[in-house]
C-alpha cells in the first residue's frame, strides 16, 4: 500500500511540464484537482464545525460579559483556571476521570471485542441477527432513563435489588451511601449501554479479514480457540489501535450525562464518583462564570491532546503501522 | 477490487458533498428567513422611535410584534389565551407579543444562552437569585431603565409601585427591572397527617422540637417522617431561628445568614461558626439513624409531596398554598388521612417575598424597548389583561361574582403559569369558594395570620450580594458544597464532627474567608448608605 503510493507516476509526468510560475506546489494542486476537490466538503466541515469554534477558547483568559461579547471582553489572565485548583477536589475528580476512563477503555474493548467474536463464531443466523439487536438497543436509551432504572434497581424502599435481598432473607444494602459500589455500578452500566454499538466497529474489521487465511488455518488444523487467538485478534489488532487511541484522546473527560443522571447531587458518592464535568457543572450553573467554564474545558482538552500524543508515539515505537499519526 | 473500493469512495464522498451542500442552504435559507423576520420588526421599531422621539402623545405607532420569554411550562389552553391579550395589545398600543417558554427542565442552562446566543427578544422573566437576576445584571444582559424613562413609556406601573420595589431593583446605581406590585407571605408550613398524630398522642404540632418528636414517633412505627429527607427541613429549622440567608449568592447563599426578623442585628451569621447549625446537624443525624427518611434521599427523583400522597412519608414541608393543595388531594382519595396544615413557628414573625421576586427585564440588545415598556404598562395595569393572565377567558374558565371575585368553572380552570412578572396586587381577584373544606379554612386562617404578622424591616432585606470581585473564591466555595453539605443537613454522615471539620477545611481553602471579608465590606457600605 505504502510503496503503491510513494511509486510516484508523477515522476514522469513532472518531466512533462516545464517549470513555470506555478512552481511544484501549484502543479501538484492542478494535477490532483479532483482528488483535492472530493477531499474539500470534509476540510470545509472541520473547519466551521471543529477549528472556528475553537477560536473560543479565548474565552478561558476573559472576564466574559455579554455585552462586549467574546472578543470585546476584558482579559483575565489564568484567573479562570484558578477556582477548579482552589475547590480542594481537583486531585479527586482528575483521578475518577482518568480512572474511569481507563476501566471503560480496559472493559470495554475486551466486551466489545469478545462479543464481536462470539457473534462471528455463532452459526445461526437467525440468533446471531436476534442477540445483536439486543445487545445493540441499549444505545437508544437515553442516560435520564437509565438513571432512573438505577434508581428503581438500587432505591432502599423500591429497589428491585434490595427487594429482592429482603426476600432471600438478607439485609438491604444502601446503595446511595456506599460510595465503594458505585465504580462497579457505573462501569456495569456503561458496558452494558455501549457493548452493542461499541462492538460493531470489531465485526466490520473481523468480516475484512481474508478468508483464505482461514481456510489455510482449517487445513492446518486449527481449533476454534487458535483460530481465534492465531488469527482473528492478530488481524483485528490495527482496527484495535486506532480505537484505543481515539478513546484515549477523551481520557480527561468525563461522560456529564452518565455521572450526572445516575449519581445527581448525592455528595456522599463524590469521592468515587465526582469527575472534572460535574465538579466544574455544579460550581458554575448558579454562577454561569462562562470564561471559567471554557477555562476547565481548555485545560481538559490539552491534557487529552499531551495524552494522545503520547500514547501515539507509544504505540509507534511498538509499530509504526499502528499508529494514529 | 481496488477500482471497485475508489469507485465506493467516490460515491460517499459525493453523497456527502451533496449533503453538505444541503444542510448550508438550509442553513443559510433559515438564516435568511430569520434575517428578513427580524427586519420588518427592526425597521419598524426604528420609526417608532423617531415616532415617539418626536412627541410622547403621538398616536401613530408602527406595528410591532415584540417577543417575551418566560420561565416554565407552557399551560394548556395559553395559546387562546394570549390571543385574546394580542388583541388588547393590538387595539390600545398596535403591539402583539410572542411568547416562548424556558422549560424548567433547562431553563438554567439556556437563560443565559439568550443573552450570549444574541438571540432577538426584548422581555424576559426575571427574579431575584432563582430567576437569574443579578447573574444577568452582570453579565449586562439588561437594560438599565432610568426613572424618567419608565415615567414617560410606562407611567401607570411608576405610579402603582411603592418605593421599595424599585429600591430592589436598583443595582449599582440603575434600575434593571420592572418587579411586579405583588409580595406574599409565604413560609414555610406543614401538612402532617391527622390519623398518625391522634395515634402517637399529639394533640398540635406548634414547634420545631414538637415536630422532630413526630418524625421520631414515626420511624418508631416504621412510617418515614418526611420521605425526602431534611433538605426541607433546614428551612424550618432557620426561619423558626429567625434566619434569613443573604440574597445575591444562590446555594452558597444559604451558608451566611443574617438575622432577619431584628433589625438592629447587623451581624452576618456564618453557618459553621454558628453552634446552633451544628447542633442542627447532630439531630438530623440523630433523625437519620432512626429511619426518619431513607437512606436514599440525596438520589431520589421524588417531589416533597410524593411521600405524602402515597403513605410512606407522614408529613411534608412547603409554603402554606401549596400544603393546601397536595393536602386536599390526599384528603380526597383518603378521606381518614386527615390531614391538615401546622405553622410550626408561631410566635416568629413572618418575613414577605420581595417585590424583586418576580419581574420582567428589557432584553439590552431589544430592538424596540419603548414599545416593549408600553406593553408592560399595559400587563401590569390593564384589568382585563390581568384576569386573561391569571385566570384564563371570563365565560370559559371562571365567572365574575357579585362582589367581583372569581369563581372556577368547574373542570375549567385555566392552570396559570408564570404571570409572575406582571401580578399586580392592587386589581387581582380573590377567590369565592363554594364549599371550603378543613384545610382550606386553616389556610386562610394561616394567610390572614402570616399577613398580620408581618416581620419589622431590615436593613439587609433589600441587600444583594455582588460577586464579581469574588467569583474564583465562588465558583471554589460552590463546588466543595456539593460534596459536604447535603449529607451533612440530611444527617447522612458517619461523624457529623469529622465531617464539619473536613468542609469547613474544604472551605477555607477554596477562599471562604474571602467570601465573607467581601460580603461584610459589601454589607457595610450598603448599611452606611
Amino acid at each position: 500500500m505504502k510503496q503503491h503510493l510513494s511509486n510516484p507516476p508523477e515522476a514522469s509526468v513532472q518531466k512533462k511540464i516545464p517549470s513555470g510560475k506555478l512552481g511544484r506546489f501549484g502543479k501538484r494542486v492542478i494535477r490532483n484537482k479532483i482528488l483535492l476537490l472530493m477531499i474539500l466538503p470534509a476540510v470545509i466541515y472541520t473547519i466551521v464545525f471543529a477549528y472556528y469554534p475553537m477560536t473560543g477558547v479565548v474565552m478561558a483568559f476573559k472576564k466574559y460579559n455579554y455585552r462586549d461579547g467574546i472578543w470585546g471582553s476584558p482579559w483575565n489572565g489564568i484567573e479562570n483556571f484558578r477556582f477548579f485548583f482552589k475547590s480542594g477536589q481537583a486531585g479527586t475528580v482528575i483521578r475518577n476521570t482518568v480512572l474511569y476512563n481507563v476501566a471503560f477503555i480496559l472493559v470495554g474493548t475486551v466486551t466489545q471485542m469478545a462479543v464481536a467474536i462470539f457473534l462471528t463464531e455463532i452459526r445461526s443466523k437467525h440468533f446471531r441477527k436476534i442477540s445483536q439487536s439486543m445487545m445493540f438497543l441499549p444505545y437508544f436509551i437515553s442516560w435520564v432513563i437509565v438513571g432512573v432504572m438505577a434508581f428503581n434497581i438500587f432505591s432502599d424502599d423500591f429497589g428491585f435489588l434490595n427487594k429482592l435481598l429482603v426476600a432471600m432473607g438478607f439485609k438491604k444494602i444502601s446503595f446511595y451511601i456506599t460510595p465503594k459500589a458505585w465504580p462497579f455500578i457505573l462501569v456495569f452500566f456503561e458496558m452494558w449501554k455501549g457493548v452493542g454499538y461499541g462492538s460493531v466497529m470489531y465485526l466490520a474489521a473481523i468480516m475484512g479479514v481474508d478468508t483464505s487465511i482461514y481456510e489455510a488455518a482449517a487445513l492446518d488444523g486449527c481449533n476454534v480457540f487458535q483460530r481465534i487467538f492465531y488469527v482473528t485478534i492478530p488481524s483485528i489488532m490495527p482496527t484495535v489501535i486506532i480505537l484505543f487511541l481515539m478513546s484515549v484522546g477523551r481520557i480527561f473527560k468525563g461522560n456529564f450525562d452518565m455521572f450526572y443522571n445516575l449519581v445527581g447531587t448525592n455528595g456522599n458518592l463524590f469521592n468515587y464518583t465526582d469527575v472534572i464535568d460535574t465538579l466544574s457543572f455544579r460550581a458554575l450553573i448558579s454562577s454561569k462564570d462562562f470564561g471559567m467554564s471554557a477555562a476547565v474545558g481548555l485545560f481538559q482538552s490539552v491534557l487529552c491532546f499531551i495524552t494522545v500524543v503520547l500514547a501515539n508515539r507509544l504505540v509507534k515505537a511498538y509499530d509504526p503501522d499502528y499508529a494514529l499519526f | 477490487m481496488k477500482t471497485n473500493a475508489t469507485k465506493w469512495l467516490a460515491v460517499i464522498l459525493c453523497i456527502c458533498l451533496v449533503m453538505g451542500l444541503a444542510a448550508g442552504c438550509n442553513r443559510e435559507g433559515s438564516g435568511g428567513n430569520n434575517s428578513s423576520n427580524n427586519g420588518t420588526p427592526s425597521g419598524g421599531g426604528s420609526n417608532s422611535g423617531s415616532g415617539s422621539g418626536n412627541g410622547s402623545g403621538n398616536e401613530e405607532l408602527d406595528y410591532v410584534e415584540l417577543k417575551m420569554w418566560l420561565v416554565g411550562d407552557k399551560p394548556e389552553g395559553f395559546d387562546d389565551v394570549y390571543a385574546e391579550v394580542n388583541k388588547i395589545l393590538k387595539e390600545k398600543v398596535n403591539a402583539t407579543v410572542k411568547v416562548d417558554w424556558l422549560s424548567w427542565a433547562d431553563e438554567g442552562t439556556n437563560y443565559p444562552l439568550l443573552f450570549s446566543g444574541g438571540d432577538d427578544f426584548d422581555m424576559i422573566f426575571t427574579a431575584s437569585s432563582w430567576g437569574h437576576f443579578e447573574q444577568t445584571v452582570g453579565l449586562g444582559g439588561f437594560l438599565a431603565l432610568e426613572p424618567e424613562f419608565i415615567q414617560k413609556y410606562a407611567p401607570d406601573v411608576w405610579a402603582v409601585e411603592p418605593e421599595a420595589a424599585w429600591t430592589q431593583a436598583t443595582i449599582d446605581g440603575n434600575i434593571y427591572m420592572l418587579p411586579a406590585n405583588f409580595i406574599e407571605v409565604t413560609p414555610d408550613v406543614v401538612a402532617i397527617r391527622g390519623d398518625l398524630m391522634k395515634k402517637y398522642g399529639f394533640d398540635d404540632i406548634a414547634s420545631y422540637d414538637q415536630l422532630l418528636d413526630f418524625y421520631k414517633a414515626c420511624a418508631d412505627d416504621g412510617i418515614y417522617g418526611n420521605s425526602v429527607g431534611s433538605s426541607s427541613v433546614i428551612w424550618l429549622w432557620a426561619e423558626s431561628n429567625g434566619l434569613r440567608y443573604v440574597s445575591g449568592a444562590p446555594d452558597a447563599g444559604v451558608l451566611i445568614q443574617y438575622y432577619a426578623n431584628d433589625p438592629n442585628n447587623l451581624e452576618l451569621d456564618y453557618l459553621l461558626d454558628d453552634p446552633k447549625f451544628t447542633q442542627f446537624c447532630y439531630d438530623m443525624k440523630e433523625l437519620a439513624d432512626a429511619g426518619c427518611w431513607p437512606s436514599d434521599v440525596l438520589s431520589t427523583t421524588q417531589d416533597r409531596q410524593d411521600g405524602l400522597l402515597s403513605g410512606r412519608g407522614a408529613s411534608m414541608v412547603w409554603n402554606h398554598m401549596t400544603c393546601q393543595i397536595y393536602a386536599n388531594q390526599a384528603n380526597a382519595e383518603h378521606p381518614d388521612w386527615d390531614i391538615n396544615i401546622y405553622n410550626i413557628m408561631p410566635e416568629q414573625k413572618y418575613a414577605a417575598t420581595k417585590y424583586i421576586n418576580g419581574g420582567i427585564g428589557i432584553n439590552a440588545a431589544s430592538k424596540n424597548p419603548e414599545r416593549a415598556m408600553m406593553v408592560y404598562n399595559l400587563f401590569a395595569t390593564d384589568q382585563d389583561i390581568q384576569d386573561l393572565t391569571q385566570l384564563g377567558i371570563k365565560g370559559v374558565n371562571w365567572e365574575e361574582t357579585d362582589d367581583g371575585r372569581y369563581q372556577i368553572i368547574e373542570g375549567k380552570a385555566y392552570n396559570t403559569s408564570n404571570n409572575w412578572g406582571w401580578r399586580n396586587l392592587d386589581i387581582m381577584r380573590t377567590e369565592y369558594q363554594a364549599n371550603p373544606s378543613a384545610v382550606d379554612t386553616k389556610v386562610n386562617e394561616l394567610a390572614q395570620y402570616f399577613l398580620d404578622n408581618v416581620k419589622p424591616d431590615h436593613p439587609l432585606d433589600n441587600f444583594a450580594f455582588d460577586t464579581t470581585s469574588v467569583s474564583t473564591q465562588f465558583a471554589a466555595v460552590e463546588a466543595a458544597m456539593g460534596t459536604y453539605f447535603d449529607p451533612l443537613i440530611n444527617g447522612l454522615v458517619d461523624d457529623v464532627d469529622t465531617t464539619l471539620a473536613q468542609f469547613r477545611s474544604a472551605l477555607e481553602s477554596a477562599g471562604i474567608q474571602d467570601l465573607l471579608t467581601e460580603l461584610q465590606k459589601q454589607v457595610d457600605e450598603f448599611v452606611a448608605k
